[in-house]
């Protein structure tokens, strides 16, 4: 339970100083958008590809996981 | 030896990468300062606060790693000076020739040492960036400042500077961390580490974005002393610095890295605020860059095998 938090905080934290970061250092909205393209297009991408190229499929039931897929989305 | 290289690849592939980012997705050239800027204020001092608040300082040897490193830069530093100085080079464009000899891209020489050698790459390759960056911001600003500005006004602001750098204040933080016993604090650990393990690869896509073939300037001579004293003096020191202190392999194959990493993007606003020949710095980070695709993984494969 208490490794959970330390795991999960650190995340919220990220997502946390984007917001300070907004407010300091990258003001301007449109290059928040740039980066969020970077991320859609390139980064994210690269990162699924990354995992399916080596994914062994046959450890893993596709359904159950088709499941929690639309959890996952939720979060983007 | 061939594994090397392969390792290694892909960090170029990121920086082809960039500049193709450049040309079809994010073409304005300020989101890429934004970026830039963003990796140097704040994802990069994540990492390097990371790495030194946990690093066990007993494990290295400073000493010798330090005045090899610094005895490299000198001597590329020299050599610049000295050769800048007989072709008579404007105090101008002698600057840029120095911060195109002396200075290293510790993106790229961080994300090869670690690349290669994991975590203990890129623990030496932290302390050498405290090392470095702390002689090669006082040596430059104060070169600059003096061949600049004739009464030598700056000095005091050069101490500000430095006081004020994102690096430095994140290795100073880590240090003091580290021997509070502090580095592992939970949350904050797996904080500054995520949000630090970005920086290579954002910082090597700005690295590309970065390069410029055109308008490549013409000072050749200029060119062709900074990039000499880049990526043949600065090396051949450090190699026999190495050598005389007889270091541990992977201390000095980190070393070699730093040593031959190309200029660093960080000379080009220097460059350009303190009256420096700002065209000539672009071309020098864009060729060396270009030319570290070869010399860095054939700098590898000649001396990486070794034990």
């Amino acid at each position: 339970m208490g490794n959970l938090i330390t795991i999960v905080t650190p995340i919220f934290l990220v997502i946390l100083l984007g917001l300070l970061l907004k407010k300091v250092l990258i003001k301007d909205e449109d290059i928040w958008h740039q980066v969020n393209k970077l991320t859609y297009w390139v980064l994210f991408p690269a990162l699924l590809f990354n995992k399916t190229a080596v994914i062994d499929f046959g450890d893993y039931s596709v359904v159950e996981y088709s499941f929690s897929t639309p959890f996952i989305f939720e979060i983007f | 030896m061939m594994d090397l290289t392969l390792l290694i690849a892909p960090i170029f592939l990121i920086i082809l990468l960039g500049n193709i980012l450049r040309r079809i997705l994010i073409v304005d050239d300020d989101v890429w300062d934004y970026i830039n800027k963003m990796a140097y204020w704040v994802l990069f001092p994540c990492l390097l606060f990371n790495k030194t608040s946990v690093i066990d300082f007993a494990d290295f040897d400073l000493g010798p790693l330090s005045i090899t490193v610094v005895a490299g830069f000198i001597a590329a530093v020299l050599f610049s000076y000295i050769f800048g100085k007989i072709s008579g080079f404007a105090p101008a464009t002698l600057t840029s020739v120095i911060q195109g000899g002396g200075r290293h891209n510790a993106f790229l020489a961080l994300a090869t040492a670690s690349q290669i050698y994991g975590e203990e790459g890129a623990m030496i390759a932290a302390i050498i960036i405290a090392i470095l960056v702390t002689f090669t911001n006082l040596v430059v600003n104060i070169t600059l400042t003096i061949m600049l500005s004739p009464k030598g006004s700056g000095i005091s602001s050069v101490i500000s500077d430095l006081k004020r750098n994102p690096f430095i204040i994140a290795i100073l933080l880590g240090a003091a961390f580290n021997v509070l016993g502090l580095g592992n604090l939970p949350i904050l650990h797996e904080f500054t580490l995520s949000v630090g393990e970005t920086t290579l690869t954002i910082a090597l896509l700005c690295v590309g974005a970065g390069l410029r073939m055109r308008g490549l300037s013409d000072k050749i001579v200029a060119c062709a002393i900074a990039t000499f004293a880049k990526m043949i003096i600065f090396p051949s020191v450090v190699y026999m610095m190495t050598v005389y202190f007889a270091l541990p392999h992977v201390m000095a194959m980190t070393a070699m890295i730093f040593a031959i990493s190309p200029t660093g993007a960080a000379s080009y606003p220097l460059a350009k605020q303190m009256g420096g020949d700002a065209p000539l710095m672009a071309s020098l980070i864009s060729l060396q860059t270009l030319i570290s695709v070869i010399t860095l993984p054939l700098m590898i494969i000649l001396l990486g095998s070794g034990t």
